[in-house]
């Protein structure tokens, strides 16, 4: 039986979900109907758009661009901080309500969601008709609105979710895609950013219908296998499956951070690693698993960036060897330049059922797993702040740094899986 | 009605079988820093609320309050156990 899926998509998602909390609270303006954005701080060098609202938009804002650049376009324009503890409570209702209809979910992303509803068409359901009661119970039960892509694939859907926004549903179904599909600029496929845009315009290709009409082979030879699946994409071909996201397979987990000063000594390195080293342990071991690899990424205030990466013997879980690794291998790459951003990596990820001893293994292993298991437990019951290492106290170093959710999927729109 | 979302001090009973808590009366604090009390005369109806995913139980009550009697909401915020003037 043919699939029918659901792309479910929160608009102007943190906008929205901020707007929504401000009401609650009584604020007077609501914030979707003026010209506003979700901005970082500037003053500790995070001031980059997150998200504005349609208002901003006619003003030309984008996501992405700095504070800076956004104001000279719209003076009046207002800026909210981001509040993430917030849209992962505003995630996680959404979610809640499509479980209802169905089991087979994936979140691709904080604010995105693929459903597979293949059941309510073999109910003899009518899809847009479950889609729309979808749509009024999330806007009425939590007081934002989404966009329902409905098509045959994860890739119909998700198009059709983009058509127009806000509020709307709209389907994609094979016969339609000549008309609603095939006028839009090639840029709005799924998949074709501003390198391949520029490669297609070459070849004269501006319009996703130019595209499913090109030749597939002169595709690709130009874009390579990329040039397929964006012929593939053009034309509405997409065999994915809506994957639940137990079910992805990690393949590594990483935690970094760009800092808003310069890490000029040893020591200042080793302590922000240590904070990078402790969210990441931790994540490992929610996870249940083990690493046998371990990566460090330095970047130098002039932008200049390399990593280092070591191979172990055995598999490892705590914070205390994932951290004397890590140390190990800043002091083999770091050429004593300030640092501005950092990140760690861990790969060769296992289950931890059927693990490989080392002789090089450290002789307090179990005590030190016993350790953080206990830290871990202690961390679940009374916040991640209860417990940290001496180091930290009193100084101006954040324990535990990185990462604002489990790391169980990105924050917003994206295209890792 | 219109949302205020004012903080106040409230007394309820919490039922033996724990079905909703119950509102008896509140304090509110005014803007000259006086403190007014309330007494809840009616309890029109309760329900639950998860707007922007954020767990609360809503109450429509009505009172007389400087003489006139007068609708009003109260909320209940559920994970930070914190009751607020709603809506009057």
């Amino acid at each position: 039986m043919e699939l029918l899926v659901y792309h479910v998509d929160a608009n102007s998602a943190y906008l929205s979900w901020t707007a929504v909390a401000l009401l609650e609270r009584g604020y007077e303006k609501d914030i979707r109907k003026i010209p506003a954005v979700i901005a970082g701080n500037p003053e500790n060098r995070h001031g980059i758009i997150l998200t504005k609202s349609i208002p901003a938009k006619k003003y030309g804002i984008r996501t992405g661009e700095s504070l800076f650049e956004a104001r000279k376009k719209c003076p009046d324009l207002e800026v909210y901080p981001p509040d993430y503890d917030l849209y992962l409570l505003c995630s996680e209702a959404m979610y809640r309500i499509l479980y209802e209809y169905t089991p087979v979910i994936q979140r691709y992303s904080v604010d995105e969601c693929f459903c597979d509803m293949t059941s309510i068409k073999r109910a003899g359901d009518n899809p847009v008709e479950v889609a729309l009661e979808i749509k009024e119970r999330i806007k009425k039960e939590l007081g934002f609105t989404v966009n329902i892509g409905i098509g045959k694939n994860k890739l119909c859907a998700k198009m059709a979710g983009e058509l127009k926004k806000p509020d709307m549903i709209h389907t994609l179904w094979p016969e339609e895609i000549p008309d609603k599909l095939w006028p839009l600029p090639v840029r709005e496929l799924f998949m074709v950013g501003r390198a391949s845009e520029k490669k297609l315009e070459g070849m004269g290709i501006r319009t996703i219908g130019e595209l499913a009409n090109a030749d597939r082979g002169i595709l690709k030879a130009n874009l390579k296998s990329h040039g397929v699946l964006i012929h593939d994409y053009a034309n509405g071909i997409d065999d994915s499956e809506v994957v639940v996201n137990d079910d992805i397979i990690r393949k590594g987990i990483g935690n970094g951070l760009t800092y808003s000063y310069d890490l000029e000594t040893i020591d200042d390195i080793y302590r922000e690693l240590l904070a990078l080293c402790e969210r990441l342990s931790g994540r490992l071991r929610k996870l249940g698993r083990y690493a046998g690899l371990v990566s460090v990424y330095l970047r130098s205030s002039n932008l200049h960036g390399y990593s280092h990466q070591m191979k172990l013997h055995g598999m490892i879980n705590t914070t205390t060897e994932i951290f004397d690794i890590a140390k190990n291998l800043v002091n083999e790459m770091w050429k004593k330049e300030p640092v501005r951003a950092m990140s760690v990596s861990l790969s060769n990820l296992s289950d931890g059922e059927n693990i490989q001893l080392s002789l090089f293994d450290s002789k307090d292993k179990e005590q030190k797993e016993a350790l953080d298991k206990a830290v871990d437990r202690i961390r679940e019951i009374f916040g991640t702040k209860s417990i940290f290492r001496g180091t930290f106290a009193n100084g101006s170093v954040e324990p535990i740094q990185g990462g604002v959710n489990d790391g169980n999927y990105i924050m917003m729109g994206g295209y890792r899986q | 009605m219109k949302i205020v979302a004012k903080p106040i001090k409230t007394m309820v009973v919490f039922e033996y079988e724990g079905k909703t808590p119950i509102p008896y009366k509140f304090k509110l604090q005014m803007d000259d820093g006086s403190e007014k009390i309330v007494r809840i005369d009616k309890r029109i109806t309760s329900y639950r609320q998860k707007i922007a995913g954020i767990d609360t139980l809503i109450y429509e009550c009505q009172s007389i309050i400087d003489g006139i009697e007068k609708r009003y909401k109260l909320k209940y915020i559920l994970s930070e156990c914190k009751w607020q003037l709603y809506a009057i």
